[in-house]
């Protein structure tokens, strides 16, 4: 009973926003303990960033911004209930999340609470509309990249820059993400009229990261035939691992194009100065834009981090500035109203002008093509050999 | 029946005792009612993010109450109790097209739940001790690791879209009706349980549980007790995770892992698998503890981690344990200064 | 025939350090009754201590070795600890209780390695001798690897050689028999208990250190490894140290010839090798009797 009182008496009112002169909240959902505590970390600085440059300038509508983070680790669940903890006490505007399950979790529920949802890294095609189509969540809004706009637009540059590179071996996690962005590279060269061979694909499960018998039958292999590319679809872990358990073979050289899509950047760092030459393709790196907006993005975060930032970082940061923008065009902090201006809305970002399809509710996310190799006595213990960046407007001509 | 029955009480004059024992028999058939009403009204006044939780610490504390079946009845660990609950999460996912009354497959993912346990029990029949636990563990992943391999069920992605639909034309989706109708659910299964503890299978379970020779000898079906109680076990498991998926709106593979069904028992522990609402206020602390109370701070195991300690080094039989230690230490404080306790 | 010899190298290479870790865990059953549920938050300990020891340099062969002790003994402090506060109090209280102690013991080590080392990922690099490959017949393997098989063959004679062979290995076999007559036959089993704990929560410590350089070591690397050595000890039998290696052994080989000839039922190897022991022969494969059940 008395633990029954306690709960009630923490309750919180119900939404008090409206009052002019209070801080607006922005909510960041991501996992803040567990194997991806570094995502969350990076979600909330890169959020802290845009907050505090903005209320340097001043604030949105004379109010400051602020930024809070819930936990979400733990699944579906603890992020449904995240998302209701967050619309009673007042806090209406959100973004992140990192699994694909947490966002189709939030989404229907934000569009029932009255509230609204920016996402940048979760990578399921339905949370938006796809192909033109009308966005299925009225109140989602996708800052980022779809998982196949990365995977194509990487396999269309690599497919460019490797013209010779026929035949394609493959490591990657045993789920549905994985299998899909796998059959989605080797359906792009397809398209393209230039189809690759499927050499050996080996898939892992996720929550195993002994891969010693999977890694011989691929060092094996790589001798096999010429001309070879190495697609790893593993990630975070699972690349690390990979990476290392793979060294004492050295077999990565026997394939002339090493690629990897998504937030490799990250694992390339922690090791060390040891990570091979690999191309990655994901939705930002500091070195892509030599914009005033990206230095001073990048110089604020170097300054509270104490590493540049990387693709969580940025969605974050962006997803801010669009809140920023949407409640200043919309001129209130209702949010049907800045629902209403996000759709459409067009603000300035690190890679020049952001926009956020009115229809679909897709941002115009770049693709940013990475060629990086561990290096020692860099900094970041990475050096950033080549970047590449496929502008948004070319990615909506692939067919998906 | 319960732990707490065990002590001794002061004896009224006889007509007084006659109408005090009625009423105390009375308060125990009926106090599932009389505390879930109870509980109902208080959480009725409650924000609706309060009442979605009171309600995920309602669904997981029947699911806890059904692996006390197992865990308190039989007296035996399980790691494998998330399976049925996880069971009658994807059946009724899988059911979600099909606009189905809710009770009806809160029934069904019951029936479901309790055809797994079946199932399993049938595999482990010959099986005890620590080699009837590592099935239990095993039955368990492997129902995980084939949420993966069966394409239909879609891995890590889950089921989304599942709506609870309407019951009486009251539309679930709302957390406040969805909340008495979860109430009401749990009440009935709860109000079965309590009949069941106190019928004369329940005592064969607890003799069996308590003394298993002596229980043999005196011919009763060991073996077939344990089973039917799993069965029910994994009926009340299923019922719970039909509950859940209703509430959550998607069905997720995360909570089929092991570690999962380790929390349940966990809840059983905390609790108290001796009382009877033990498992039920154990829950309730897991999920506060968990959601609620750390949120926001990276290394909040460690306090979670703490509490549980404490809980276990100074309650060792939980938490519902506390008000008959309390009372007893009352009685041993007066006693002491010499009055009669 | 290449193909299978790289299997079954690949097999034993990735036994070992499940053998490793699996040790310290049966053995702490095996003598004291406790389901050490905690086991692996140990090991993931070990591994977080031996990373930020190291920083990043690829040490040369005796320091690395020296380091690695450096980390298991830090764990065993930590394993001492937690049997004199937690463990021995709970001694007469049955599974359940102790099971529910281990699992609030492993919530707090998770919590504590995040407040030090934080969420970063750390890597570890072999040390300078062995980081390539070496060739047995025309199959590369890793030197590291056959390295961490030697010191897992190490380890094992090691514990059979003070099990069997040792005036303390004849009392921690006394105190595992039967506790309450060795005490009266002046064996000092709270000792005894501290010290077994201590062992085998270095093993794990160990296991940490010389498997770091093969994994992430990272917050969740605990409950990878969990459950595999779970299944070890079930399958070799509970407190039995050659039934941990051999199962190891077989649990690796299972699950290396099923990446090569069956990769869609590679995860569920290690289960359906469980269910055959469990339905054919519950104590385990290396322990005499009927299972053990610690009163």
């Amino acid at each position: 009973m008395a633990l029954v009182l306690g709960l009630a008496s923490c309750g919180g009112q119900d939404d008090n926003s409206g009052e002019s002169g209070n801080p607006i909240t922005i909510g960041v959902l991501g996992p803040i303990s567990g194997a991806f505590a570094d995502a969350g970390l990076n979600y909330r600085q890169g959020a802290q960033i845009a907050a505090d440059q903005i209320n340097a300038r001043g604030g949105v509508l004379g109010r400051q911004l602020k930024v809070e983070a819930k936990d979400t680790a733990a699944g579906p669940q603890e992020a449904s209930q995240a998302v209701r903890d967050f619309v009673s006490s007042g806090t209406n505007f959100l973004i992140g999340e990192l699994s694909s399950a947490n966002c189709l979790a939030d989404a229907p529920l934000v569009d029932q609470l009255d509230a609204v949802f920016i996402t940048g890294i979760c990578s399921v095609e339905e949370l938006t509309g796809q192909a033109g189509q009308a966005a299925p969540y009225s109140r989602t809004f996708r800052a980022g990249a779809t998982s196949s706009a990365n995977i194509v637009a990487m396999a269309d540059a690599i497919g460019r820059r490797f013209p010779q590179v026929t035949t394609y071996d493959s490591f990657a996690f045993d789920y549905v993400t994985g299998h899909l962005q796998w059959d989605q590279y080797v359906q792009a060269y397809a398209d393209n009229g230039k189809p690759i061979t499927v050499g050996k694909d080996l898939w892992v499960p996720m929550d195993q990261q002994n891969y010693g018998s999977q890694i011989s039958v691929l060092a094996t292999a790589s001798t096999e035939g010429e001309h070879k590319g190495l697609y790893i679809g593993t990630y975070g872990a699972g690349t690390a691992s990979f990476l290392q358990q793979a060294e004492p073979y050295d077999f990565l050289k026997n394939y002339e194009v090493v690629v990897t899509p998504g937030g490799y950047y990250p694992v390339a760092r922690d090791l060390n100065g040891s990570a091979p030459l690999v191309w990655n393709g994901y939705e930002y790196n500091w070195a892509a834009y030599d914009t005033p907006e990206n230095d001073a993005f990048v110089a604020d975060f170097e300054a509270l981090a104490g590493k540049k930032p990387i693709t969580w970082s940025y969605v974050s940061y962006v997803a801010v500035l669009a809140y920023a923008a949407a409640i200043e065009k919309a001129g209130s902090d209702s949010p049907a109203d800045v629902a209403a201006a996000l759709a459409g809305i067009a603000f300035a970002s690190p890679q020049g002008e952001y926009l956020i399809d009115a229809v679909t509710h897709n941002g115009s996310a770049n693709i940013v093509l990475m060629e990086t190799e561990g290096d020692p006595n860099d900094p970041e213990r990475v050096r950033m050999l080549e970047t590449i960046v496929i502008p948004y407007t070319d990615t909506v001509t692939f067919n998906f | 029946m319960s732990i707490d029955s065990l002590e001794t009480e002061t004896a009224p004059a006889p007509a007084r005792r006659d109408r005090v024992a009625w009423l105390a028999r009375s308060g125990e058939r009926f106090d599932v009612p009389v505390v879930l009403l109870l509980a109902g009204l208080v959480v009725a006044f409650f924000p609706t993010n309060l009442q979605f939780l009171a309600t995920t610490m309602l669904i997981y504390g029947l699911l806890a109450m059904s692996a006390n079946l197992i865990v308190g009845w039989l007296g035996t660990m399980t790691f494998g109790h998330a399976a049925f609950f996880g069971a009658g999460i994807y059946f009724v996912a899988l059911m979600k097209d099909f606009h189905l009354n809710p009770l009806l497959l809160v029934v069904s993912a019951g029936l479901v739940g309790a055809l797994f346990a079946a199932f399993f029990c049938v595999v482990t029949l010959r099986l005890s001790g620590i080699a009837f636990v590592m099935m239990t563990m095993v039955f368990g992943q492997v129902l995980y690791l084939l949420l993966f391999t069966i394409k239909a069920l879609h891995g890590d992605d889950g089921i989304p879209g599942v709506l609870p639909g309407s019951l009486f034309g009251f539309n679930l989706l709302l957390p406040k009706y969805f909340w008495w109708y979860a109430l009401a659910v749990v009440g009935v299964c709860l109000f079965v349980m309590r009949l069941i503890n106190r019928s004369t299978f329940g005592y064969a379970v607890l003799a069996s549980r308590d003394d298993p020779v002596r229980a043999a000898a005196l011919g009763l079906p060991t073996r077939s007790i344990r089973t039917r109680v799993v069965v029910l076990a994994g009926f009340f498991a299923g019922v719970a995770g039909a509950l859940f998926v209703q509430q959550q709106g998607i069905a997720s593979s995360d909570t089929l892992y092991w570690l999962n069904s380790g929390n349940i028992v966990l809840m059983c522990l905390v609790g108290g698998r001796g009382h009877f609402f033990g498992p039920m206020v154990g829950a309730v602390v897991f999920v506060w503890l968990n959601t609620q109370l750390f949120q926001g701070i990276n290394y909040a195991n460690l306090f979670i981690g703490l509490i549980f300690l404490v809980i276990v080094l100074a309650w060792p039989d939980g938490l519902s344990g506390l008000p008959g230690k309390t009372r007893g230490l009352i009685r041993r404080l007066r006693a002491g200064k010499g009055g009669r306790p | 025939m290449n193909q299978l010899l790289s299997a079954v190298i690949n097999g034993v290479a990735t036994g070992v350090p499940l053998f490793l870790v699996a040790s310290g865990f049966t053995l702490i059953y095996g003598v004291m009754g406790v389901l050490n549920f905690a086991h692996g938050a140990f090991f993931m300990f070990g591994a977080y201590c031996f990373a930020v020891m190291l920083a990043g340099q690829a040490l040369s062969l005796p320091l690395f070795l020296l380091y690695a002790l450096g980390a298991a003994a830090v764990i065993a402090v930590l394993g001492v600890l937690s049997e004199r506060l937690v463990f021995a109090r709970l001694y007469n209280s049955g599974h359940m209780i102790n099971l529910l102690a281990a699992y609030a013991l492993m919530l707090m080590l998770i919590g504590l390695s995040i407040l030090i080392f934080g969420t970063t990922t750390y890597h570890v690099p072999r040390p300078s001798p062995f980081r390539g490959a070496v060739h047995i017949g025309t199959v590369p393997v890793p030197a590291y690897n056959l390295f961490v098989i030697a010191a897992g063959l190490v380890v094992a004679a090691g514990l059979w050689f003070l099990l069997n062979k040792s005036g303390l290995g004849m009392k921690i076999r006394a105190v595992a028999h039967d506790r309450t007559t060795a005490r009266a036959l002046g064996v000092r089993a709270p000792l005894v208990g501290m010290g077994v704990f201590a062992l085998g929560c270095a093993l794990a410590g160990l296991a940490g250190a010389l498997d770091s350089p093969m994994i992430s070591v990272a917050q969740g690397m605990d409950a990878t490894f969990a459950i595999q050595f779970f299944v070890v000890v079930i399958i070799g039998g509970l407190g039995s140290t050659w039934g941990a290696l051999f199962a190891s052994l077989l649990v690796g080989l299972m699950e290396s010839l099923l990446v090569y000839y069956a990769p869609a039922w590679s995860q569920y190897g290690m289960y359906i090798l469980v269910v055959f022991v469990l339905l054919l022969r519950p104590q385990g494969l290396f322990v005499r009797g009927p299972a053990i059940t610690h009163s």
